[in-house]
């Protein structure tokens, strides 16, 4: 195990997965991510659909296992064979084989809380294949749940709306664009979300800088905050924990 | 043979001495002993205007006019050879021609006086060959009763006094048959005796009860009587106007127009009777007389012309017919009159062949126009099949066997049946026909009757498409019978998961929502298409994708966007492919863009196909297409297409999302709220620069939109460069330009928002504000110089 690299977990990994693999280089860098797999399908079969990435210089590693053989025990493998309560990232995907796709997975989020024990869980985002189940992994840990099929959906209707909005947002899922954090100046603690932006035009290293959002306390969440995204001219940066600013990748 | 030669040869010298233009042979054109009526009266003025007609129609012939007692004596004296033409109401004329069709019966001497009208007998009958000249205009029977009486019977008469008319005058022989219709005779009635002036007078004097007289619609003796309201119209009654036509078919079924007379609102059924021109000659007349009432008939038929296109003379009500006016025309056409109406005939065909010439000309100039221009299907799509489907069809089949029914029904029984007086009693007479109420009472010939059954049994025929046609709509849970399909979307190859796609796009973000196009396959669920069925302006169509037949009705290139998704694998095994189906979208374009001809490679000289290099969607009227795949590569599987068609990996893209998320929690948040148009501040939006804004640096602009008013704020994120025409590119994409990128009046404004409308809004108030933008970047520029 390399400590200097990112380490992103892959659960229920599955052949016909192999993209994600190429997504993970591409978005980390092949250098500086480490890349864990773990899944029922036999070690042969998945290292063979791995073979590519792997020869490519993406360091990989492939755990045969699954939530199938006992929740403990997987989550005991996790714990030992993948330490994911180290990995930066576990991304856990849907097994289209099991009868009941996200009871699976949320059983797999079950292992990987007990795996983590006490130690908080790391980024993790769940696929799910029908998005009436998100609600059963409230209480997990989980820090994201994905629906593909509203991914698909937004994008076709931004394309049918307006094709450049359409490049918007591929680019911000491609990573071309990218929102980031900013920490709100003292001198504008007392003043607006509007005056923020007027007044923060360019970044550290003068490029031009657009705020598009602020996080602020989530009235539902007990100490929690909340992205709101363009929350108004008038919104008083005092609620706001930090800014958020639209910046395009050099 | 001789004989008809002799009558050549006189008709010929006549002609040309008639034709003659000097003083003595107009002296000397041939005389027409005229028979008009009593002085002044109608027949009179006829007379006159038909004299003066002559005289300014060359004065060929002259008439010699002899003012008589009306109809009656002018039948006679033309059957005595004492006249040779005259005027004559049309029953008296063909009772007269009747009888003289019957044979002589050389053991009993003929009666003086015959049972005919006007008491003509068969001899006397036999005396002169009538012919007719023409019908020149219609009387109609009007039946003046003392108010407030109302007559529907004529038994309600008794001994009351009633005027018929006087003796030996063609209105007082219509009264009489009318009265015989009615089952009475004249003897039992109290008659007025009198002249007409003198009844009108007895009217008003309320001594009269009912007053029979046939004249012109809108008499003006008439309308004093009834603007008076000493007396009104009544209509004859239905039964008496039936046997009226069965007996004495000369008449013809009519009506009192409304508003003819002060007070009439509605149409009163009566029997109207014309006058007409009747020649005569006499049995063993010489052709010179022959020939001389044939140049006579000739210059009066010229004469009638002039007096009917003359508006001085309308009041006459001249309208000359050689058919048409009467339920049955017995009496023969002068050979002169029916050379003229032959004539009139071929006329009319050449202009009816031309005027259809034109219209199919311009039929199907409209028709290749549509084509062009796309608004007509393509023949080979246009299948009975989708036909049949429609209920608009058979609606329309319906009304056409309405339409058609009402015309022929009324034609044949206009004349004769009181219930079909008018094409709009026919209507709805056909109707009720139409919709199974057949009933063999309401018409009287043969002819109508095949004609309504026929409409009835087609008319239920149609009823029962039309409720199936529904019925099939309504089973496949739609019921759009209007489709709009200009700037539309096209979803082909539908699956479940995708109904989160139409809820996007029904969402209340862009300012207008389009017409969107589902097409499924057959293995989709009941229940998903009962959930499309519910969207707004949604219509599902369930056809395979992959035949460009099945896509021509789409109008594919006036599509705003199509939308190609990969198919899920039935049961069956049926898997329709994104590649297949882009190569149908391509034809299907082309061949609707082409006004339904396959467009030809200019490479080739062959039907262009998948692979042919295309220009550009707008040059070859292709529509902006996205392709879901999840082909390792599709780019290169979709090159052929690359410059309409836009391949999208959604499988690589999920992998991309979940990678970004995993790696920066913001992203999924910040993605999700921006892609979701939800209600709130976040949705996405181009708009085009208003003037005041095009050629500002971008610095200003962005400081515009921060400081304008909407409904909640905008934020504007970037540009896009290049306008919304040409190929999509990303790279005309530029979030964060540099401040002094000079906004061009082709770039778009991205901007965030709440939505299109409050964009556009903050847009349109931004003018004032973008000069004091201007004003403090222009400052800032001195000061930092």
């Amino acid at each position: 195990m390399d400590a200097s690299r990112t380490r992103v977990i892959v659960v229920n990994f599955a052949p016909e997965a192999r993209g994600l693999t190429a997504a993970v280089a591409d978005f980390f860098g092949r250098e500086t991510v480490e890349l864990v797999c773990v899944g029922a399908t036999p070690r042969r079969e998945a290292e063979a659909a791995l073979a590519r990435a792997a020869s490519e210089g993406l360091q990989i590693r492939y755990l045969e296992g699954s939530v199938d053989e006992g929740v403990d025990r997987f989550a005991a493998r996790l714990a030992e064979a993948a330490e994911i309560a180290e990995a930066a990232a576990v991304i856990v995907l849907p097994v289209s084989g099991s009868a009941e796709v996200d009871a699976h997975s949320r059983l797999t989020c079950v292992a990987i809380q007990r795996a983590c024990g006490e130690r908080p869980l790391p980024t993790t985002v769940v696929a799910i294949e029908d998005p009436e189940a998100s609600v059963e992994f409230s209480g997990l840990g989980v820090t994201t749940i994905f629906y593909p099929g509203f991914l698909r959906a937004a994008l076709f209707a931004h394309a049918c709306v307006d094709l450049p909005v359409f490049n918007f947002i591929l680019g911000l899922l491609r990573g071309r664009f990218r929102v980031e954090t900013l920490t709100i100046p003292e001198h504008l603690r007392g003043r607006t979300f509007g005056d923020a932006c007027m007044t923060l035009e360019r970044d550290a290293a003068g490029r031009p800088l657009t705020l598009v959002g602020v996080f602020a306390d989530d009235p539902e969440a007990d100490g929690a905050t909340a992205m709101r995204i363009n929350p108004g001219a008038r919104f008083p940066l005092a609620k706001a924990a930090s800014l958020l600013a639209l910046t395009e990748r050099p | 043979m001789r004989h008809a030669r002799l009558r050549f040869a006189a008709f010929a010298v006549l002609v040309v001495a008639a034709a003659a233009p000097s003083a003595a042979s107009a002296a000397e054109a041939p005389t027409l002993r005229f028979g008009a009526g009593s002085k002044g009266g109608g027949f009179d003025r006829l007379a006159q205007a038909l004299d003066e007609g002559l005289a300014e129609t060359g004065g060929r012939v002259r008439l010699e006019i002899d003012n008589t007692k009306g109809s009656c004596e002018n039948i006679k004296r033309l059957l005595n050879g004492e006249l040779d033409v005259a005027l004559v109401q049309y029953d008296v004329a063909a009772e007269a021609f009747k009888a003289s069709l019957i044979p002589p019966d050389e053991d009993q001497e003929d009666d003086a006086f015959g049972g005919w009208m006007c008491k003509i007998s068969a001899e006397m009958a036999r005396g002169a060959e009538l012919s007719l000249v023409a019908a020149l205009s219609d009387g109609a029977v009007h039946m003046l009763v003392r108010r407030p009486v109302r007559i529907d019977d004529f038994e309600q008469i008794g001994d009351a006094p009633v005027y018929l008319g006087k003796d030996g005058s063609g209105s007082f022989e219509t009264a009489k048959v009318i009265v015989g219709a009615a089952g009475k005779t004249v003897d039992r009635l109290n008659l007025y005796q009198g002249g007409s002036g003198e009844a009108f007078d007895e009217l008003r004097a309320q001594r009269l009860l009912v007053m029979l007289r046939t004249t012109e619609q809108g008499d003006s003796d008439i309308v004093d009587v009834v603007s008076s309201g000493l007396a009104s119209i009544n209509p004859l009654p239905e039964d008496v106007l039936n046997r009226l036509i069965d007996g004495y078919p000369y008449y013809r079924i009519c009506q009192i127009e409304p508003k003819t007379y002060p007070g009439l609102e509605y149409a009163v059924p009566t029997v109207c009777v014309s006058t007409v021109l009747l020649a005569a000659v006499p049995g063993r007349a010489d052709p010179v007389t022959e020939a001389r009432v044939s140049l006579g008939v000739d210059a009066l038929l010229d004469a009638l012309d002039r007096i009917a296109s003359d508006p001085a003379r309308k009041s006459l009500g001249v309208r000359p017919r050689w058919q048409g006016f009467a339920e049955k025309e017995p009496i023969p056409l002068h050979p002169v009159a029916s050379e003229r109406e032959r004539s009139k005939i071929w006329r009319g065909v050449g202009q009816a062949v031309g005027f259809l010439a034109v219209l199919l000309t311009c039929g199907l100039l409209l028709r290749r126009y549509l084509r062009r221009r796309g608004y007509l299907r393509n023949p080979l799509s246009s299948g009975i099949e989708g036909h049949l489907s429609n209920p608009l069809v058979p609606f329309a089949g319906f009304a056409l066997i309405v339409l058609m029914a009402t015309f022929v029904v009324w034609l044949l029984e206009h004349d004769s049946n009181a219930r079909l007086r008018t094409l709009d009693d026919s209507f709805w007479e056909m109707n009720m026909f139409a919709t199974g109420n057949f009933s063999t009472e309401t018409l009287k010939t043969p002819g109508a009757r095949f004609v309504g059954a026929v409409a009835t049994i087609m008319g239920l025929g149609a009823l029962a498409w039309f409720t199936a046609a529904l019925t099939n709509i309504f089973a496949r849970d739609q019921t759009r019978l209007f489709q709009r399909r200009r700037n539309h979307l096209v979803i082909l190859n539908f699956r479940e998961d995708m109904l989160q796609l139409v809820r996007l796009l029904r969402s209340p973000g862009p300012a207008r929502l389009k017409a969107i196009h589902v097409m499924v396959p057959e293995a989709l669920p009941r229940r998903v298409r009962v959930q499309l069925a519910k969207v707004k302006s949604l219509t599902i169509h369930q056809e395979n994708p992959e035949v460009p037949d099945n896509l021509l009705h789409l109008r594919l290139h006036k599509a705003s966007r199509v939308i190609v998704l990969e198919g899920e694998a039935t049961a069956s095994g049926e898997l329709f492919h994104p590649l297949r189906i882009a190569r149908a979208v391509l034809q299907a374009a082309m061949t609707t863009a082409g006004g339904g001809e396959v467009a030809i490679s200019a490479a080739t000289g062959r039907p262009a196909l998948a692979g042919h290099h295309l220009s550009g969607p707008n040059q070859e009227g292709l529509p902006r297409t996205l392709v879901e795949t999840s082909d390792d590569d599709p780019e290169a599987l979709f090159a052929p297409f690359r410059s309409w068609l836009v391949p999208i990996n959604a499988r690589q893209l999920t992998y991309t999302w979940l990678v970004r998320a995993a790696s920066d929690p913001c992203f999924a948040d910040f993605f999700t709220g921006v892609v979701s148009f939800r209600d709130d501040n976040a949705e996405v939006y181009t708009a085009v620069p208003p003037p005041w804004l095009i050629g500002r640096p971008w610095i200003v602009v962005r400081r515009t939109l921060y400081s304008s008013e909407g409904r909640a704020g905008v934020l504007p994120i970037g540009l896009h460069r290049g306008g919304v025409g040409g190929p999509e590119d990303g790279r005309r994409l530029a979030i964060n330009p540099d401040f002094e990128s000079v906004v061009q009046a082709t770039d778009l404004l991205v901007v965030l928002c709440e939505d299109e409308v409050d964009l556009l809004r903050v847009l349109r108030r931004s003018r004032k504000i973008a000069g004091e933008q201007e004003e403090r970047w222009r400052r800032e520029q001195a000061s930092e110089r």
